[in-house]
């Protein structure tokens, strides 16, 4: 049941430019590496972009590459460059193919099912149709992507650190930098959720060989559609003895039992069937021709594929409906992210930006944004804020939900502002000599002021809102146990779909201070400037001014 | 000379001889501590030296002026630099150790015959960001037998008694600390939101895990206490420009002072730092500087600029002129 050596060899290389182009995914970005590069090989990507976000980067044109040698050669992808494929295979054969129950199940409900695929297809593509990006969870690059990022970079990276502290005399005692180094923070929430969801895949392994990629795959049912057109055909000779083997070590499970022909789209173009047959009369060649048996395609239902459209439109209407977190005040998005609504819909959850991000603050969401919003990115400030000179979550991103923004722009992307809860704030409320807000600011948006109140006179903590981008540094460091002192809120969040973050307002916040006479340790009395002045004006209602 | 002490050896006798001098200041004789054995504290004729020029020039003429270099790093020594490298912004900004200082000050120790030197700091900021942006680490990229990084990770860290700490019982500190032959201080003159001024003493906190509870704590006494535990046998303080309001992490108003200031005694340094310009447009000596204060009560230092012996004697005037960074 092997898969042919070749192919094998090419899937663990592909697998492996996954990993190492995911592992280039990080703080610096090595330009020009590109890190997303599957996922914008991806069509189903592309062609979701364009339905639910109205929209198509020009990265995402790479995926009529896949597109164009998709037509030729057919469904190669599947078997040897997907690597939730590969990922599928190399489990199965370490955990769940021992496990298969070796009665052979009638091959008429195996066939039945591989049409299920088509319904997801119809399913993630009307969704996104009715505005409702969600269903990308289930595309397989997307799945993969956020599996190794979200689970297995974690485990692999604290790994790498226990290793490295393991060895850290013997490197120290040479003078190497390498006893030093560290891996990470990469440390995730919904680590089991993205868990289950791959076991999922896994166990449905139990019933048969790629399950998944025959029978759910939503890119595999659209590569299938292109692969009716492809040139390199299966061809089998007149030396066929219908021995049957060849239906059996197929990893699409698409054979007929005489091994003459598979369903249109189907064939995996692994390339096993080849290397098995003892008679060589297997061959797959280019040609126009197609045999009859290539014809037979797909029994698609009518009443499945209606199910499944209708089912797409109404889970799509559904985006939106739901109730996030009241306001969505604390759902804190990454800088540069595109409007709520469009950004949703652009947002395929592939978590490329999570291993991307320096300080690990970018989380998947669970159900902050609402059911639609989950594994969607937020800010987790408490555990890391946003490093003001790292913009690489929207430079990695494939479909520019976030955008990619120069470091000048993303200094000012403003995605929240800073709250002092004075009541928990131990310079405000304690007297402590604290003010690590401060120090942590990068954009010179906290200040002090020593101010004189029930709690005794210090030098208090305040926020130039203007100033603030949110970043959370603040919040990060804030010494206060438990829930921080100061706290971003989305409030003053900026979300431009084109142009510029830089205001002249916020410019002028983040100078320094250069009054050479300022009295810094004069109490403060509040504001000089009132904007609402109600001297003299005491018997006026709000909004009026006494005539000059 | 005398024959040589490990870094834990040597902190253990500091910690006994802080203790001694803090019975000799109870009993009204407040005896400066030095990080060096006491046949050198005897001999010693210079408590600040002070260099004017480049950076490289400064800090080689202060160096002069103590001895020279060979008389803290000898052949072989593993050396532990502790610049403020803790932000992720540029030089001139001055919240952090100016890069030719460090290099300067690594070149030396490489010329002193130190077999390996680790500039290393705890940064607030991510440590590549920091490396790059401080310039301190392509300032130091390709010199040989010197290594730049960022402790940020907690096993680099081992947790130590203070067995004379008033504030600070216990906390955790760069392991590296405990191993290096030679610590050498290198602080950025700045001022400080939290404690008025960030400079030699208080540049130590760059080498502690956990320094929220500091603090959450008494912020000043747990940074004299922790001046008791790490005793730097030298520290060279960047005075080339200072940052006299909006630290520690700036942007701030800046004042070009062109000194590289040398000595054993950190409380000396930092009070006669204080003492060459304006901080928050106020004239402050050592003395009204909580954490300084703590720290000379405990023995700690000699805070009073007139019982200190400055090297060169004339008074050297720097261009005070203001700059500010944008």
């Amino acid at each position: 049941m092997k898969i042919k050596r070749t192919t094998r060899i090419v899937q663990l290389i592909s697998l492996g430019l996954f990993f190492v182009l995911l592992g280039f995914a990080t703080y610096p970005l090595v330009f020009p590496v590109p890190t997303d590069l599957f996922l914008r090989l991806d069509p189903l990507v592309a062609l979701g972009t364009v339905l639910s976000g109205h929209r198509l980067p020009a990265g995402l044109l790479l995926c009529f590459v896949l597109v164009g040698a998709t037509l030729w050669l057919g469904r190669f992808f599947c078997s040897h460059v997907c690597p939730l494929g590969t990922t599928l295979d190399l489990l199965d054969e370490g955990i769940t193919a021992r496990y298969r129950s070796r009665r052979r199940t009638p091959g008429g409900r195996a066939t039945a099912r591989l049409r299920w695929k088509y319904y997801a297809l119809a399913g993630v593509l009307l969704s996104c149709l009715a505005g409702t990006a969600v269903l990308f969870i289930f595309d397989p690059i997307s799945l993969a992507t956020r599996f190794y990022t979200l689970v297995v970079y974690p485990v692999v990276a604290a790994g790498i650190n226990g290793f490295l502290r393991l060895i850290r005399p013997i490197l120290a005692a040479q003078g190497s930098s390498l006893a030093y180094a560290h891996v990470g923070p990469a440390r995730f929430s919904m680590m089991l959720l993205t868990l289950s969801l791959l076991a999922l895949l896994v166990t449905l392994q139990l019933v048969e060989r790629r399950f998944w990629c025959r029978n759910l795959c939503p890119l595999g049912a659209l590569l299938a559609l292109l692969a009716r057109f492809r040139l390199l055909g299966r061809r089998v000779d007149d030396s066929c003895t219908e021995c049957g083997l060849c239906h059996q070590v197929c990893l699409a499970g698409a054979l007929t039992a005489d091994g003459h022909g598979t369903p249109a789209g189907e064939c995996l173009v692994c390339r096993t069937c080849e290397e098995a047959c003892p008679q060589g009369a297997v061959r797959f060649r280019h040609s126009l021709r197609r045999s009859d048996a290539d014809e037979r395609s797909v029994d698609v239902a009518r009443r499945g594929m209606l199910a499944a459209g209708v089912g797409g439109l109404v889970l799509g209407a559904m985006g939106g409906t739901s109730l996030a977190e009241p306001g969505r005040a604390r759902l804190i998005r990454p800088p540069g992210a595109l409007p709520e609504d469009l950004f949703m819909r652009t947002c395929i959850r592939c978590g490329e930006c999570m291993k991307a991000c320096l300080t690990n603050t970018l989380q998947p969401c669970f159900l902050e944004a609402g059911w639609e919003g989950v594994w969607t990115p937020r800010l987790n400030c408490r555990h890391g804020g946003c490093e003001e000179r790292c913009n690489v979550c929207g430079r990695v991103c494939p479909t520019r939900a976030i955008r990619a923004l120069p470091m000048e722009e993303k200094r000012f992307a403003k995605i929240g502002t800073a709250v002092i809860d004075r009541a928990r704030c131990i310079a405000w409320a304690q007297q402590k000599e604290c003010l690590i807000c401060d120090e942590a600011c990068p954009y010179n948006a906290i200040d002090f002021r020593v101010v004189a109140d029930e709690c005794g006179t210090g030098k208090r903590p305040f926020v130039e809102p203007v100033g603030c981008v949110g970043c959370g540094l603040c919040e990060q460091k804030c010494p206060v146990a438990g829930e921080s002192a100061i706290v971003v809120h989305a409030d003053g969040e900026m979300r431009l779909e084109t142009g510029s973050y830089v205001t002249e307002e916020a410019v002028r916040a983040r100078e320094p201070e250069v009054d050479a006479n300022r009295d810094y340790f004069e109490t403060w009395n509040g504001p000089g400037e009132c904007p609402n002045p109600l001297d003299g004006a005491e018997d006026l209602p709000p909004g009026f001014l006494i005539e000059e | 000379m005398t024959h040589r002490v490990s870094r834990r050896e040597f902190l253990k006798r500091g910690i006994e001889a802080a203790a001694l001098a803090s019975l000799a200041a109870e009993v009204g004789r407040i005896d400066p501590l030095f990080a060096v054995e006491p046949s050198e504290t005897a001999a010693r004729a210079v408590d600040l030296a002070v260099g004017t020029g480049s950076p490289e020039a400064a800090l080689r003429k202060a160096l002069d002026l103590l001895g020279g270099i060979g008389k803290f790093v000898k052949p072989g020594d593993f050396v532990l630099l502790k610049p403020n490298m803790s932000f992720g912004t540029p030089p001139e900004m001055g919240a952090t150790t100016n890069p030719d200082v460090v290099r300067a000050m690594a070149s030396e120790c490489i010329g002193a015959g130190a077999k390996r030197i680790l500039v290393a700091d705890h940064t607030i900021r991510p440590g590549k960001v920091s490396l790059e942006y401080t310039g301190i680490g392509p300032a130091c990229a390709g010199m040989e037998r010197v290594t730049v990084a960022a402790l940020n990770d907690e096993s680099q860290y081992e947790e130590v008694e203070v067995p004379l700490g008033k504030a600070l019982k216990k906390t955790d500190i760069v392991r590296d600390v405990l191993r290096a032959d030679v610590l050498i201080n290198l602080p950025v003159a700045k001022s400080h939101s939290a404690t008025g001024v960030s400079f030699a003493v208080k540049n130590l906190m760059g080498l502690v895990w956990d320094r929220k509870v500091f603090h959450t704590g008494d912020l000043d006494q747990s940074i004299a206490d922790l001046a008791t535990l790490i005793r730097p046998q030298l520290t060279v303080m960047d005075a080339t420009q200072a940052m006299v309001q909006g630290g520690p992490s700036g942007p701030g108003r800046t004042v070009r002072l062109d000194r590289i200031i040398a000595g054993i005694d950190q409380v000396a340094i930092d009070s006669y730092t204080i003492s060459l310009t304006k901080w928050y447009n106020r004239t402050f000596t050592g003395s009204q500087v909580k954490h300084l204060r703590a720290a000379a009560e405990m023995g700690l230092g000699e805070v009073e600029l007139d019982k200190l012996n400055i090297a060169p004697d004339t008074e050297i005037s720097g261009g005070d002129e203001d700059q500010t960074n944008h």
